[in-house]
């Protein structure tokens, strides 16, 4: 399942938060969108299952084999979801009905996909605990009941519920400490593989991003300003703003990106760093040129 | 379980008793005219003494009892049901249907229930059925309004938005996480209800415009028991005691059932 956007621009009341996203990934790719919080990387996820907020509007082509999701109706919409893309959410514990045990919770999402009888969904739903590494007495738990790690393992199950070709994760596993992160990062890595999904990783975590995923695009302001192979993105990024966000937590010590990013209702036309750009001249104050992998003018 | 809910179940159990069986335990047909045996006092024959047309009181309270019962049920289903589906359709897709809903749920709200009951069955004309369509369509408000309450702060949780993503449709969604946190707030709503109706039933039978005679119905027999009311105040006591006794007892019900489901004062008798 190949996903390929093109000029992907989103408004939501009125202000353009996304602008000009281009991005591919190919079939069994594992893709990570960098970023700091704010960028506009969930809204970004929304934008490819489209549940935007209301009062959004967006603009450009988002491709999925070839078929236009931006054109799709709501109810085609909604045949995808699920059984063709799939969503872990960040915090697991929100992402769980309380009232529901987990296995029963897997079970419905199970139902809504396949027409199977209730005892083929919970024998489905088990098998999906088991693949997820929880405990199958645990069906019956709820989710309160269960660790913020199990929770999340839960929240994958469900979003293996209905074979999904791509895997969107949106920061999945950062509200864990750090070894529960890496198991999860684990989990998805050979769940992934195994079910040969496409990922799309959405973190700010580079260290997950480096191990799960072999191309990424770092993202400021609504903007993709950099997509290239995971170690050269990681280890020789070329516009100024990966650079510093790369630096800001590297091994030597931690260096702040001076500045603040900007608000989008008040984003001047030109290039999106350019007020924090220590490399910034006369012509940053035109739009650069997106050349497929940088966005400077450099 | 409290001392207090033990008995709240077991006089509960006893109004669901008398509603199914009760008439089986009448005496006399509660329709059967006898003039020479009319405004009898109580007597092995006729327990409770006989009405202004010789008829068997405790036969026609028991009688009463049942199309009381059922009818309050059947007024109290109604309203839940299009309450419930009105609130979950202006919660569930906001803008114009909410708005629509919105305005006819306060239109109907700012009318006393009864005078909109009335007006309905005025139209309608009397009968029991038109009876409870009028007090069900006096009474669907309600429900609508907690149940649109619920969904729209529940729908902008997380997992309501998880549940859109991996692909549930509206019913998916209202099934499994709108509707089972309105629930609690709508069972002890549903509990006065049925309270409350058993009440406004008898009020439209009094006024001549419920159940149509010979039917046995409590709020009818208070209205044949004026004329007698000095010399024979039973005639009135009887069903009087009945229909407070059962209304009582319901909102005694619904009162235990809001303080176990520790529901604060949001929910309206």
């Amino acid at each position: 399942m190949a996903l390929k956007i093109e000029g992907l621009s989103v408004q939501v009341g009125g202000v353009p938060i996304l602008k000009d996203i281009d991005l591919a990934i190919a079939e069994g790719e594992h893709f990570a969108v960098l970023g700091e919080s704010g960028a506009g990387k969930s809204l970004l996820a929304l934008s490819i299952i489209r549940l935007l907020p209301a009062g959004s509007r967006p603009e450009g082509r988002i491709l999925l084999d070839g078929t236009d999701l931006n054109a799709l109706t709501q109810q085609e919409m909604r045949k995808l979801r699920g059984r063709t893309i799939g969503m872990v959410f960040e915090q697991p514990w929100s992402s769980l009905n309380p009232a529901f045990s987990c296995g029963s919770q897997i079970a419905g999402v199970v139902r809504l996909h396949h027409a199977v009888s209730p005892a083929a969904a919970r024998a489905r739903a088990r098998h999906l605990l088991r693949l997820t590494g929880v405990p199958v007495e645990r069906y019956t738990a709820f989710p309160h009941q269960l660790s913020g790690g199990m929770q999340q393992r839960v929240a994958i199950a469900i979003a293996l519920a209905g074979d999904p070709k791509l895997i969107i994760a949106d920061e999945a596993g950062t509200a864990l400490d750090q070894e529960r992160q890496d198991r999860i990062a684990a989990l998805l890595q050979s769940v992934v593989s195994e079910t040969n999904a496409a990922l799309l990783l959405i973190t700010h975590q580079f260290r997950l991003a480096r191990a799960l995923c072999s191309r990424g695009a770092v993202m400021y302001a609504g903007q993709i300003v950099e997509t290239a192979q995971m170690e050269m993105l990681l280890d020789r990024p070329r516009h100024p703003y990966a650079r510093m966000l790369v630096d800001a937590v590297s091994p030597s010590g931690f260096r702040p990106i001076p500045g603040a990013a900007p608000e989008f209702a008040s984003m001047s036309g030109g290039c999106r760093f350019q007020p924090r750009c220590p490399f910034a001249e006369e012509q940053c104050a035109k739009p650069p040129a997106w050349t497929g992998d940088v966005r400077c003018w450099k | 379980m409290t001392t207090s809910e033990r008995f709240c179940i077991v006089a509960v159990a006893g109004i669901v008793v008398l509603a199914l069986f009760g008439p089986l335990f009448a005496p006399n047909d509660p329709a059967a005219v006898s003039v020479e045996n009319r405004l009898a006092p109580p007597s092995m024959r006729y327990p409770l003494g006989t009405d202004g047309l010789g008829r068997c009181v405790l036969s026609r309270m028991l009688h009463a009892g049942r199309v009381t019962i059922f009818a309050a049920l059947a007024v109290t289903a109604t309203g839940l049901a299009v309450g419930t589906s009105a609130g979950l359709a202006g919660g569930y897709w906001g803008g114009r249907t909410d708005a629509i809903l919105n305005y006819v749920v306060n239109v109907f709200l700012s009318f006393p229930a009864l005078l909109l009951a009335l007006v309905f069955v005025s139209v309608l004309g009397p009968g029991l059925h038109h009876g409870i369509a009028a007090l069900a369509a006096a009474s669907w408000m309600r429900y609508a309004r907690v149940v649109r309450g619920v969904v729209r702060t529940t729908r902008q949780l997380t997992y309501v938005q998880a549940a859109l993503a991996m692909g549930a449709g509206p019913f998916h969604i209202i099934r499994f996480h709108l509707l089972p946190p309105a629930a609690p707030a709508l069972w002890v709503m549903a509990v006065f209800g049925v309270a409350n109706a058993i009440l406004a039933l008898a009020v439209l039978s009094f006024l001549g415009l419920g159940v149509v005679p010979p039917t046995p119905e409590w709020g009818a027999m208070i209205e044949a028991s004026r004329p007698f009311l000095r010399t024979h105040p039973g005639l009135l006591l009887w069903p009087a005691g009945a229909l407070i006794g059962f209304a009582a007892t319901l909102h005694w019900a619904g009162e235990t059932l809001r303080r176990r489901e520790r529901l604060g004062l949001e929910v309206e008798r």
